[in-house]
């Protein structure tokens, strides 16, 4: 008995019963295009967050308010306000003039709904340092961007992002121009160039002011949310993270380590800590999706059982021609792993096309998203579905072997 | 001696209760002979059959083909012996409507080793000489109880077999067609073919040479036909 034999029966069983077959194949399909989903997803999302790294910059160090432990972030991530970090702390630290420190920018936001002479759009505003766009790697398109003087003198500008200009005032010119925000007349002085989207902040879609006046006119605040220093070397990272912290210690009178009012982490740290997440829902999603495979795999075994018994006679001709015991249990299983590597085609080839949607739909977002269809996933598939052919086909195969030839033939 | 039998007994078991299917039988059979085996449902024959061609096991007795010692062979041995040295013929036909032609008399060359142009080869032989090679690619249920036996027969004979087997070939029949098929039995053992007809009927039995009676189990008559039946009907293309 070949195997082309066995394929082209398992063919034929699946072409005189359509429905049945379908649904029988339905569980396979399901879970192999949506373990195909999951990991091809996840990859895309690892793409994603290195793309991140590398526009942000992996030479990029944060400073938070509050106390952090190695595995956690600190607390302030999670939208609880401290209120430890100063303007002063900042400038304290490009005071060092330590030569592996760049540049140093501090940050405070809020949103409100932001009006133009007859546009409103709910946005929310950043207020920032001048050294913003040489930290964020970012360039002014038309104007420029607020100077130091203005960014400590609570002056009235503000820089939008290359989208919200958009948003504002759609083709029409809008430097010079004026928007409310808080009820406070700001000058349009520049506008960004536009970089494209990304996973932790979209600054085409943002404004940003003078961090001063976010302070003092629109917040009523005195502590910024969060300082970003700019490291002239990758090797040159955890230096500059001691310099800063021992500034800070020295400024809030800290003498423990463990008593730190802030946390210091690099961007690559923080991203790390991101793709874990990440790494680990992958896998909680990729199980679920593999639960729908041993569903299918329950299936096929049903069919392939039902198989059995309405091929019974075909079963004890075949003995009694000369089939060994081991050849029919080697057709049934060929059977049965055909049924489910057909089953894993079609599953891999709606995954990759439902992937191929995904991407058209996120990079119409205006992410950069990386279509990944991994030939590991594909081969993954190819290999898992013969498994569980194989796995769920062996009970039925085993029966249809052990079947008494006298008996099988008189079968009707 | 191609097969020989000396007290064969056969029980079935079935929860404990011991049924007696063959009560010791004892005959022999040389290589081209054309033997009926007779008797009226229950009385052992088809039992009687089932061992002859390698599909039961006998419970004690011993039965020797061409020599050998059957009731020492394995499962796998035993499908060996069904694959190389018997063909079957079947009441029902049991043909497998979802192959052609050609395929169903391929089917017992998928177990041996002769390579797929061999196989097409002598199946295609086969079908012309029992008068089918226009049908090759038909589905069997497409056929007329006739034809769907005379592809059954050249199935039997693809392997070349020692022994044809035929369980009530013409039961599913109408006259003419059974008298065909009981021609062209006649003229492969014509040929040399040895064949055991399994039969309740006294008129198929009487195509044989001889006729083994059985009954309850044991062997009533065994007898030479003195007048043997000679089938007419289309003619086996040589």
């Amino acid at each position: 008995m070949n195997i082309f034999e066995s394929i082209k029966n398992s063919w034929q069983m699946i072409i005189r019963n359509k429905v049945r077959s379908f649904l029988t194949m339905l569980g396979i399909i399901i879970g192999i295009a949506a373990v195909m989903i999951v990991l091809s997803v996840g990859e895309s999302v690892q793409g994603l967050i290195l793309n991140e790294v590398k526009s942000i910059g992996s030479n990029l160090v944060g400073i938070l308010p509050g106390h952090s432990d190695e595995n956690s972030p600190p607390s302030s991530v999670f939208g609880i306000v401290i209120t430890s970090l100063k303007y002063d702390d900042g400038e304290a630290i490009i005071k060092e003039n330590n030569p592996h420190i760049e540049s140093l920018a501090m940050y405070v936001s809020g949103s409100d709904i932001i009006t133009t002479e007859d546009n409103k759009i709910s946005s929310t505003f950043y207020g920032t340092t001048a050294s913003y766009l040489d930290v964020q790697n970012s360039t002014v398109a038309k104007g420029r961007f607020f100077t130091k003087e203005e960014e400590m003198s609570n002056a009235k500008v503000v820089v939008l992002g290359s989208q919200i200009a958009r948003d504002l005032f759609g083709e029409q010119e809008s430097l010079g121009k004026k928007i409310k925000i808080k009820k406070t007349n700001f000058t349009i002085v520049g506008i960004l160039k536009a970089k494209g989207g990304s996973l932790i902040q979209n600054e085409d879609s943002n404004m940003f002011v003078p961090i001063s006046t976010a302070q003092n006119i629109l917040l009523g605040i005195n502590h910024v949310s969060f300082m970003r220093i700019k490291i002239d070397k990758a090797e040159n990272i955890d230096g500059a993270i001691e310099v800063a912290a021992s500034v800070l210690r020295e400024r809030h009178n800290i003498a423990d380590e463990s008593e730190d009012d802030f946390s210091v982490r690099s961007t690559t740290q923080a991203l790390e800590s991101i793709s874990s997440i990440t790494n680990a829902l992958r896998f909680f999603l990729a199980a679920i999706a593999a639960i729908s495979l041993i569903v299918g795999g329950f299936g096929i075994m049903n069919i392939m059982l039902a198989t059995v018994q309405e091929r019974t006679k075909e079963i004890g001709l075949r003995k009694a021609i000369g089939a060994k015991n081991t050849d029919i249990t080697r057709q049934f299983l060929v059977e049965a792993m055909a049924i489910t590597f057909i089953s894993g085609i079609i599953g891999i080839i709606i995954g990759s096309l439902l992937l191929i949607l995904i991407s058209m739909i996120v990079n119409a977002l205006n992410y950069k998203w990386d279509l990944i269809i991994s030939p590991v996933s594909i081969i993954l598939g190819c290999v898992v579905s013969i498994g569980i052919g194989l796995i769920f086909g062996i009970t039925p195969a085993k029966r249809a072997s052990l079947l008494n030839p006298i008996e099988a033939l008189r079968y009707e | 001696m191609l097969i020989s039998v000396k007290d064969l007994k056969k029980d079935f078991v079935n929860d404990e209760v011991i049924t007696p299917v063959l009560k010791g039988v004892t005959f022999d059979i040389k290589k081209g002979e054309f033997v009926s085996i007779m008797g009226p449902s229950g009385s052992g024959k088809s039992t009687l059959m089932h061992i002859l061609s390698f599909l039961d096991k006998l419970t004690e007795g011993v039965y020797s083909f061409e020599d050998r010692d059957v009731s020492k062979l394995n499962d796998d041995e035993l499908a060996e012996m069904r694959s190389k040295k018997v063909g079957f013929i079947f009441q029902s036909f049991n043909l497998l409507n979802r192959s052609s032609v050609l395929e169903n008399v391929m089917l017992p060359l998928v177990y041996t080793n002769f390579s797929s142009e061999e196989r097409i080869k002598k199946a295609k032989d086969l079908l012309e000489r029992v008068g089918l090679s226009h049908r090759l690619n038909y589905s069997p249920n497409k056929l007329s109880g006739g034809e769907k036996q005379r592809v059954a027969i050249a199935r039997a004979l693809v392997n070349d077999p020692e022994v044809i087997f035929a369980d009530e070939p013409t039961g599913n029949l109408d006259s003419k067609s059974g008298a065909q098929v009981m021609k062209i039995l006649q003229d492969l053992n014509d040929q040399g073919h040895t064949i055991i007809l399994v039969t309740h009927e006294k008129s198929t039995a009487e195509h044989a040479e001889r006729i083994i009676r059985v009954k309850d189990g044991v062997i009533l008559e065994d007898v030479k036909v003195t007048q043997r039946q000679r089938a007419s009907g289309e003619v086996l293309n040589k």
